[in-house]
């Protein structure tokens, strides 16, 4: 049974990855002993655990369904899952709607459970020698969150899919868990989960890391080295040879410090050889106790390597979820040119600094819940045949809806790169040295919008002309005419289609000036199954490289002409000359550079 | 959903009622404090040996090997009279089962499908009762057992107005359509059976003596129904209800009479509804400790 079976019966598999020691008690390396490490044997997870220091992490997947019919036997499931809903991943491509951050808005699920009594069978391993009915004691989740107050961060999976489906063949959706609350006067239980980018939080993720280093004695503006105490590490200030720079950087109240030389003695730091008022900042006197923070400082770095930076070791997300080569593939082709140079003297939110490159250097990145990976990918026209959607074969009846976001619409891009002062104010325009403005005066004629509207980008990453007027020349472009919305649902036998995806729209309120149906090309913000099984839901933005456009590539030494260019050359890989009046050979329209 | 009748019960009935009146197995001598629940092996990777006592049906006992006997044993001598199998995959498996007193097979059924059975038969009184399981592709798994005294209505449930719950099937149907009219896909979403029970004419003593126990039990348990173990006996449920089983006053109230019936005009109805086993989980039942 899949999307495809008439009379499908879709269920919903929800998926808990609980901390589970994989060691028998009392087994070695085990030293619990009964009744002289405990009354009674562990539970063998960590709250109960009563040899902690030989505590073996492993992981128990506990299931849970929807109560229905005829849900298999192997899968195990506990049917007490009332409800599941979910709040999508949805991208901001380009950072264009400026009411979600530029990273999007973070995935979310709520999933509601009836609590119920249990027989321990699973999760006590040594239910069978226990002095009571358990049964009989507590319910299923009083018990659990007994034993396992150290939920928050593990993974849970939300499986949709058939019955007589494999659940690893189900869609699946992948989260950690945020918090688990209840059971309630009514026996419900609600885990909340979120998806990985949620480590990304400010309140969770800060670069560089606060550094809690202080001045151990005053110095004066001349100084050429300084000591440091009451730090929490050594590491928190490392060696001039950790940096790729080949030196640390450290602020001081508004002055930016290089150092060239560090030494560790006696519980205090000395940095020497040092360069005072750094990076545009003037060098100034300290006092004893003022706070050293460390500095963040990337030069002529890929911005694609800088993310991965950002996410990795600051955001603590496991390199598991990043599947790098991908994103190597994706940026080599298309975000080459976005080398990024800048320096950050204090502790900011690792969501905001992703936000503001994935905006400045024309890429996005998401959760992928089903993939269960952080995807990245470039503003950049489809490489793989957009999904062809109607409303005859595939969008459902009265559930498509269009809307224009005016507020989105720009007609002149300013931007504003090389920071003077990295102490200063981000977004305050004499703190930077260029400014970049590209104006589209058509749409601001009389005739057209008759309005100037003004995107304003301060990047404190840019760190060159082509860069600026890149950015602005793409962002100009998609949002000249607003932000165009589509909202419409689909049947599950279409539900392949998910986000980041393009996809060629035809409806029938979708025409050119003739009334004739036009194909309109659209990207994927977000996708929700809001039927499990059923119907998902998704909202689309118009895209930039529109149906009708062709790109131009770069070609190889050996590339054909356009008459003997395979169609695969003609329409992805390739460009070619048009004649003066923009026309090819055949009598088709001409390329685009992008 | 089979009911397996022992040619003593289709001679005799049980307590002289009528064997094509409705009987209810809601007894379980595995909850007496002195009985034990035993095996001769378990399959402890997904199951063990009391789960088909738990009363949940997504919960189960596996044998590791066959033959495979699952026994109930007390501390002094109950009479039973019915064994009831649910949430079980013995026809799957194209195993037998039977009842046994004690070693002695009773009864044995090779179901075709994995419908609720329930054997009923001349009450025994005995101190070990089990299931012997044998044949087949591989030990079945039973999630619930019931084995105890059949309780015999006095009264028919009534006929008319009756849906046999095979026929009343709770099931959500949607089906999608295009824009422009095309069928796109069609869901169902089966949570089970459910069926609603009448019986009138009920003798208020008999109600008080031999109706209320279960009317208790079924607070927090579920019971196994036939409601026409001759007629149909392929009406064989397990059920449970998640509303209290409330009977009526019903009748002119006039005292017993003299050389009349026992119970005069003190008559009572009782209606009630209940959610029916549908295959394999159909949901946490609503009794136990919450």
């Amino acid at each position: 049974m899949d999307e495809f079976t008439p009379g499908r019966e879709p269920v919903t598999l929800v998926e808990l990855d609980q901390d589970f020691c994989q060691l028998t008690y009392g087994g070695p390396p085990c030293t619990a002993e009964l009744g002289v490490t405990g009354p009674r044997k562990c539970y063998n997870v960590l709250a109960t655990c009563q040899d902690p220091d030989n505590y073996t992490l492993d992981t128990l997947t506990l299931r849970f369904a929807r109560a229905q019919a005829e849900l298999p036997w192997h899968w195990q499931a506990i049917p007490s899952v009332q409800s599941v809903s979910t709040n999508p991943t949805e991208i901001n491509p380009g950072g264009g709607n400026k009411d979600r951050s530029p990273l999007g808005s973070r995935a979310k699920v709520r999933v509601r459970f009836k609590d119920h009594p249990h027989s321990d069978f699973r999760v006590d391993p040594y239910r069978d020698e226990r002095d009571y009915q358990p049964l009989e004691r507590g319910t299923f989740w009083t018990k659990w969150l007994a034993r396992n107050p150290y939920h928050r961060g593990r993974l849970m999976r939300i499986r949709e899919g058939y019955i007589d489906q494999a659940p690893e063949d189900m869609k699946t959706r992948h989260y950690v868990i945020k918090e688990i609350s209840g059971p309630d006067a009514n026996g419900r239980v609600t885990i909340k989960g979120e998806d990985i980018l949620s480590l990304t939080d400010i309140s969770r993720a800060q670069a560089p890391r606060v550094t809690e280093g202080e001045l151990a004695s005053d110095i004066s503006e001349t100084a050429d080295s300084l000591t440091i105490v009451n730090y929490r590490s050594s590491d928190d200030y490392p060696a001039p040879s950790d940096f790729e720079e080949g030196y640390g950087t450290v602020r001081i109240s508004d002055e930016v410090i290089r150092y060239n030389s560090r030494s560790v003695n006696n519980g205090e730091i000395t940095l020497s050889n040092l360069t005072r008022g750094a990076d545009g900042s003037e060098a100034d006197s300290h006092d004893a106790e003022d706070n050293v923070q460390l500095c963040l400082r990337y030069t002529g770095k890929e911005v694609w390597r800088v993310a991965r930076d950002l996410l990795e070791n600051y955001a603590n997300i496991p390199a598991a979820y990043i599947p790098f080569t991908d994103w190597e593939a994706e940026a080599d082709t298309w975000l080459a040119q976005f080398t990024v140079t800048t320096l950050i003297t204090e502790p900011e939110g690792v969501q905001d600094l992703l936000g503001e490159i994935t905006e400045q250097c024309q890429f996005f990145v998401w959760w992928d819940e089903r993939d269960q990976e952080i995807k990245l990918k470039a503003l950049r026209p489809p490489t793989e045949e957009p999904k062809q959607l109607d409303d005859y074969r595939h969008i459902k009846a009265d559930s498509w809806a269009r809307d224009i976001d005016d507020d989105q619409r720009i007609s002149q891009v300013w931007v504003y790169y090389l920071q003077r002062d990295p102490t200063e104010s981000l977004d305050e325009p004499t703190n930077y040295k260029r400014l970049r403005v590209r104006i589209d005066a058509q749409a601001e004629q009389p005739e057209k919008y008759d309005e100037r509207k003004v995107k304003r980008i301060y990047s404190r990453w840019l760190e060159s002309q082509a860069q600026a007027i890149n950015v602005a020349a793409r962002l100009l472009n998609r949002y000249r005419d607003g932000a165009k919305y589509l909202t419409l649902r689909l049947d599950a036998k279409d539900r392949e289609l998910w986000t980041g995806d393009v996809a060629d729209v035809q409806l029938w309120s979708l025409v050119d000036a003739t009334g004739a149906p036009r194909l309109t090309r659209y990207q994927v913000i977000s996708a929700e199954e809001v039927q499990p099984g059923e119907t998902v839901e998704y909202d689309l933005l118009n895209y930039e490289f529109d149906v009708t456009s062709r790109f131009a590539y770069w070609m190889g030494e050996d590339a054909p002409s356009y008459t003997e260019a395979s169609e695969e050359e003609r329409s992805r890989s390739a460009a070619f000359w048009s004649d003066d009046a923009g026309q090819m050979p055949d009598g088709s329209t001409g390329y685009e550079w992008i | 959903m089979t009911v397996i009748l022992s040619d003593g019960y289709l001679d005799n009935g049980i307590d002289g009622i009528a064997p094509w009146k409705s009987r209810i197995l809601y007894d379980q001598i595995a909850r007496r404090d002195d009985a034990t629940v035993s095996a001769s092996s378990t399959d402890s990777d997904e199951a063990y040996v009391d789960a088909p006592v738990s009363d949940q049906t997504w919960e189960w006992w596996r044998a590791a090997s066959q033959p495979a006997t699952w026994t109930v044993t007390t501390g002094s001598g109950v009479t039973v009279s019915a064994v009831g199998i649910a949430a079980h995959d013995i026809g799957s498996q194209g195993a037998t089962v039977e009842v046994q007193r004690n070693g002695v097979t009773l009864l044995s059924h090779t179901p075709s499908d994995d419908a609720p059975i329930i054997f009923l038969f001349e009450p025994v009184n005995d101190t070990s009762f089990s299931i012997r399981l044998s044949g087949g592709d591989a030990p079945p798994r039973v999630g619930v057992c019931y084995i105890g005294q059949a309780l015999s209505m006095i009264r028919p449930v009534q006929w008319s107005g009756h849906t046999p719950s095979r026929f009343n099937v709770n099931l959500t149907k949607r089906a999608s359509t295009s824009e422009r009219g095309q069928r796109l896909g069609t869901s169902i979403i089966r949570e089970g059976f459910s069926v609603d029970f009448n019986v009138e004419n009920l003798p208020e003593e008999w109600v008080r003596q031999e109706f209320e126990p279960f009317i208790r039990s079924a607070w927090r348990y579920g019971y196994f129904i036939a409601w026409r173990p001759m007629d149909f006996p392929e009406d064989a449920d397990f059920t449970w209800s998640d509303e209290p089983i409330v009977p009526d006053n019903s009748g002119p109230g006039l005292p017993p009479r003299k050389g009349g019936d026992a119970n005069g005009g003190r008559r009572m109805s009782v209606s009630w509804s209940a959610r029916v086993y549908g295959g394999h989980v159909t949901g946490i039942p609503p009794w136990g400790a919450l």
